[in-house]
C-alpha cells in the first residue's frame, strides 16, 4: 500500500465530526443500553446489574402496553388523514390539465403550520378547548350564564383528546408531506402522462397507474419518517395534559410514559428499557411495512 | 493516528481525575468569608427577590452564585446531580412535597453536630420534623412555616350570611357538614351565581392531606389509602355534583380573574391558601384588596415550604452554614426579615414578637398571624413521605376521572393503587 504523506490530514478534518458523534450520539446510545440493564434510580446511591429484569417488567406492565396502544391510536388516523389530504392536494396542484394558479402561495400556506413550534400550538389548543373559558365551548354553547352548564369538558374525554392530538398532527404535517409528494410527482417523466393522454386514459386512471406506483419511494419515506416521529410523539400530549397523561391515561404515549418512568418516578433503568423497546418495536413495524408494500423488489 | 488516540485518552483521564476529587474533610471555619463563593440551587426566586442574598453578601463579603430552576423542573435537575455526585451546589433546597425523600436519602450534612449545632428548640415542631431523619439528625432547616386557612370574600359573607366578621364566619367553616350547608345556602340564595369554592383544587385537598394519620406507604412497603383521602374523594364529588364550585383549575387564568373582581362582582366565596398565598397571591389582587377575611377551615393544614441543607460532599460547609444560620438561627435578622417580607417564620419567639399589632390591608385590617399561629399547634408531619408529590399527582388524575364519572368510587380507589404500583413497582398494592 503506497502511503500518501498527506493522507492522514484527511482524518484530522473528519475528526471533529466523529468526536461530536461519539460524545453526543454514540455514548448516550450505549450508556442508555447499559442503564437499561441496571436498577439505576435517582432516589438512591449506586446501581446493580439486573440483566433483563427491566425489560421483563415493562413487557408485562399494563402501563407500557396502554401507552403503546395510545401511540398507535393517535398515529394511525393521523397518517391516513395526512397522506390522503397531502396526496389529493399534491395531485391537484401539479395537475397538467388544470394548471392551477398560485401554486407557490398554496404551498407556502399549507406548509406554514409546520413552522410553528409544537409547544405554542399545544398552548393554543389548550386555550381553545378549556372547559370553562375555552373558545370552542363558547362558540358551540354561547356565553350566557346558563349556557355554562352544558359546556363539555373536552380535555377530560379520552376520545376527544386523542382526536385533537391526531388532528393537530395532521394539520402540522400535511403541508410538508404535500411538498414531498409534489416533488415526487414532478420528477415523474411528463412523457408518461402525455402518452397516456394520447391513449385516452382518464385522470383517475393516470393517477392509479402512473402517479401512485411511481410515488412509492416518496410514500415509503413519508410513512417511515412519520412512523418514527409518531412513535416518538411527546411534546403535544405532554403540554396538553400538563404531563399527567390525560383522562384515563389516554394521552400517555410511549415517550410520555418513558419520561415519567425516568424523570418523574426516577427509575432510570426501566425508563432506558422502555426507550430500547420503543426502538425495537419501531424497527419491527417499519420492516413489516416495507415487506407489506414489497419495497426493494423490482416491479414487473 | 495512534498518537491522537493516546492524546484523547490522556486528556479524558485528566478530566475525569479533576471531577473525582470528592473526599470527606473536617469543617474548618475561616476567620473571614470575604471573597469566598457560595453556590445554591433552588426553585424559589425569593432568596434574590426578598433581598436575602443581598443581606448575606453584605454581612460576609462573600458572593452567592444562585441557580434558580422552576419548581416543575427542579427535581429533574437536582436528582441526576445528586445521583452522580457531580456539580452539586453547596446548598440545595427541598420543597415540602419531596423534602422527606432528600432527608431520608442522606444527601445532606447533619446539622445537629459540631461545628453547626443547629438550635431548633424554639422552632415550630412540624418544621423540625420535616428536616429530621430516622436517626434523629436534623439535616435540613427552614426559615418559614406555611400554615393555611380559608380566605373568604367579605362582600359575599355580608350579603348571604349577614356578617363578615372572621369569628362568626369561622363557625361556618368549623365542620365539613356546616361547610356543605353554607355552600347550599349560597347556591340557593344567589341562584347559582356565586360559588362557594373556585374548583376541586388545593383548597379542598390540603386539609384532608394534612389530617392523614397513615402515610401513603407503610413500613412494610404496602400502599395504604388513609380514611381522610377517602373522605376527600367523597366531599369533592359532593361539591362537584351539587355545583358548589365554579369548576376553575387552580392557577388558571379564570381562577385568578375570579379572585381579582371588585366586591360587587365577587363570584367565588373561598380560596384556601397558606401563608405564602396571602404574601404572593392575594396581596397582588388590587380589585379585591380589603374584601378578604381569614378563618380556619374544618381541618388545619400546611402547604409547601422550603427546607435547605448542606450537600454532604460540599467543601464549603462553613460558608454554607453561615447562610443557613442567618436564615434560621439569627433572631435579630429573622425579626427584621419577617417584617420586611411579611413572612411567617419558623421561630416561635420571633413570630410572637412580630404578630403583635400586625394587620393586613388585603384582609381589611385583620391580623392573619393569629389564625396561622393557632393552626400550627394542630399540624403534624408524621404521615408525610418522600414520594407524596408523585402520589398526590396520581391522586389528582384519578380524582378528575372520578369527578367526570369515568370511574366509580371503588374503581377510583383501585385505579389509584394500580397506578401507584405502575409508577413504583417496588410498592405492594392489594
Amino acid at each position: 500500500m503506497a502511503a500518501d504523506p498527506y493522507g492522514r490530514y484527511g482524518y484530522y478534518f473528519i475528526l471533529p465530526f466523529f468526536l461530536a458523534f461519539g460524545v453526543f450520539w454514540l455514548y448516550p446510545i450505549i450508556s442508555t443500553f447499559v442503564t437499561s440493564l441496571t436498577n439505576e434510580d435517582f432516589t438512591q446511591f449506586g446501581r446493580d446489574f439486573i440483566g433483563l429484569q427491566n425489560y421483563a417488567q415493562e413487557i408485562t406492565s399494563a402501563g407500557f402496553w396502554r401507552s403503546f396502544m395510545n401511540t398507535w391510536i393517535i398515529w394511525l388516523p393521523n397518517i391516513i388523514l395526512q397522506l390522503g389530504t397531502a396526496l389529493f392536494l399534491a395531485v391537484m396542484l401539479t395537475n397538467v390539465q388544470l394548471r392551477p394558479k398560485g401554486v407557490g402561495v398554496f404551498r407556502a400556506i399549507f406548509f406554514f403550520p409546520n413552522l410553528v413550534t409544537v409547544a405554542s400550538i399545544a398552548i393554543l389548543a389548550y386555550a381553545v378547548l378549556d372547559w370553562q373559558s375555552g373558545v370552542l365551548n363558547q362558540i358551540v354553547f354561547g356565553t350566557e350564564p346558563g349556557a355554562r352548564e352544558s359546556y363539555v369538558f373536552w380535555l377530560n374525554s379520552p376520545i376527544a383528546t386523542r382526536v385533537v392530538v391526531a388532528l393537530i398532527q395532521t394539520w402540522m404535517w400535511f403541508g410538508y408531506t404535500m411538498i414531498l409528494f409534489m416533488a415526487g410527482i414532478q420528477a415523474i417523466p411528463q412523457s408518461l402522462f402525455e402518452a397516456s393522454i394520447v391513449d385516452g386514459a382518464s385522470s383517475f386512471r393516470m393517477f392509479r397507474s402512473i402517479t401512485l406506483p411511481l410515488l412509492k419511494p416518496v410514500m415509503v419515506y413519508v410513512v417511515i419518517t412519520s412512523l418514527i416521529g409518531g412513535m416518538n410523539i411527546f411534546d403535544l400530549p405532554w403540554i396538553l395534559t400538563r404531563g399527567t397523561g390525560g383522562p384515563n391515561q389516554s394521552l400517555s404515549t410511549v415517550v410520555v410514559y418513558l419520561y415519567n418512568r425516568a424523570f418523574r418516578f426516577y427509575q432510570l433503568g426501566s425508563g432506558a428499557a422502555v426507550s430500547y423497546l420503543l426502538l425495537v418495536f419501531t424497527g419491527f413495524f417499519a420492516a413489516l411495512y416495507l415487506r407489506f408494500i414489497g419495497f426493494g423488489k423490482e416491479d414487473a | 493516528m495512534r498518537r491522537i488516540i493516546i492524546g484523547v485518552l490522556v486528556s479524558a483521564l485528566v478530566v475525569s481525575g479533576v471531577f473525582a476529587g470528592g473526599k470527606q474533610e473536617q469543617v474548618e471555619v475561616p476567620d473571614s468569608f470575604e471573597g469566598m463563593e457560595l453556590s445554591i440551587i433552588t426553585f424559589t426566586g425569593e432568596f434574590n427577590d426578598q433581598g436575602i442574598v443581598r443581606d448575606f453578601e453584605e454581612r460576609t463579603g462573600a458572593t452567592v452564585n444562585m441557580q434558580v430552576v422552576p419548581n416543575t423542573d427542579y427535581e429533574a435537575k437536582i436528582r441526576p446531580l445528586l445521583a452522580t455526585g457531580q456539580g452539586v451546589p453547596d446548598i440545595f433546597v427541598g420543597e415540602a412535597a419531596y423534602v422527606r425523600q432528600f432527608v431520608e436519602a442522606g444527601y445532606w450534612t447533619d446539622l445537629s453536630q459540631e461545628p453547626f449545632n443547629a438550635d431548633t428548640s424554639d422552632m415550630f415542631e412540624y418544621a423540625v420534623e420535616m428536616g429530621t431523619n430516622d436517626e434523629g439528625e436534623v439535616v435540613a432547616l427552614t426559615w418559614q412555616t406555611t400554615p393555611g386557612g380559608w380566605f373568604y370574600r367579605r362582600s359575599i359573607a355580608q350579603e348571604y350570611f349577614g356578617t363578615d366578621d372572621p369569628e362568626e364566619i369561622a363557625e361556618i367553616f368549623s365542620s365539613w357538614d356546616s361547610v356543605m350547608d353554607a355552600a347550599e345556602t349560597l347556591k340557593q340564595e344567589s341562584n347559582g351565581e356565586v360559588s362557594f369554592f373556585a374548583g376541586i383544587g388545593e383548597t379542598l385537598f390540603r386539609p384532608f392531606y394534612t389530617a392523614r394519620t397513615e402515610p401513603w406507604i407503610d413500613e412494610d412497603n404496602n400502599f395504604t389509602v388513609d380514611e381522610e383521602i377517602r373522605n376527600y374523594l367523597q366531599i369533592a364529588k359532593e361539591v362537584r355534583e351539587n355545583e358548589y364550585d365554579a369548576k376553575l383549575d387552580d392557577w388558571s387564568g379564570p381562577w385568578f380573574d375570579a379572585m381579582n373582581t371588585p366586591p360587587e362582582e365577587a363570584s367565588v366565596f373561598v380560596y384556601g391558601f397558606p401563608t405564602w398565598g396571602l404574601q404572593f397571591v392575594l396581596n397582588g389582587q388590587e380589585e379585591s384588596s380589603g374584601d378578604w377575611g381569614l378563618a380556619a377551615g374544618p381541618d388545619p393544614f400546611t402547604w409547601g415550604g422550603t427546607w435547605l441543607g448542606i450537600y454532604k460532599d460540599s467543601d464549603n460547609k462553613a460558608l454554607a452554614w453561615e447562610f443557613i444560620r442567618m436564615l434560621t438561627q439569627d433572631e435579630e435578622w429573622m425579626r427584621e426579615y419577617a417584617e420586611r417580607a411579611t413572612e411567617f417564620m419558623s421561630n416561635r419567639t420571633v413570630m410572637n414578637d412580630v404578630r403583635e399589632g400586625f394587620s393586613s390591608e388585603t384582609l381589611g385590617g385583620q391580623n392573619p398571624y393569629d389564625v396561622f399561629f393557632d393552626q400550627l399547634q394542630y399540624v403534624e408531619a408524621t404521615a408525610i413521605q418522600g414520594f407524596d408529590f408523585q402520589i398526590n399527582q396520581i391522586l389528582m388524575q384519578v380524582m378528575n376521572e372520578y369527578l367526570g364519572d369515568q370511574l366509580t368510587y371503588d374503581e377510583a380507589i383501585n385505579a389509584l393503587g394500580r397506578r401507584v404500583q405502575e409508577a413504583f413497582p417496588r410498592v405492594n398494592v392489594d
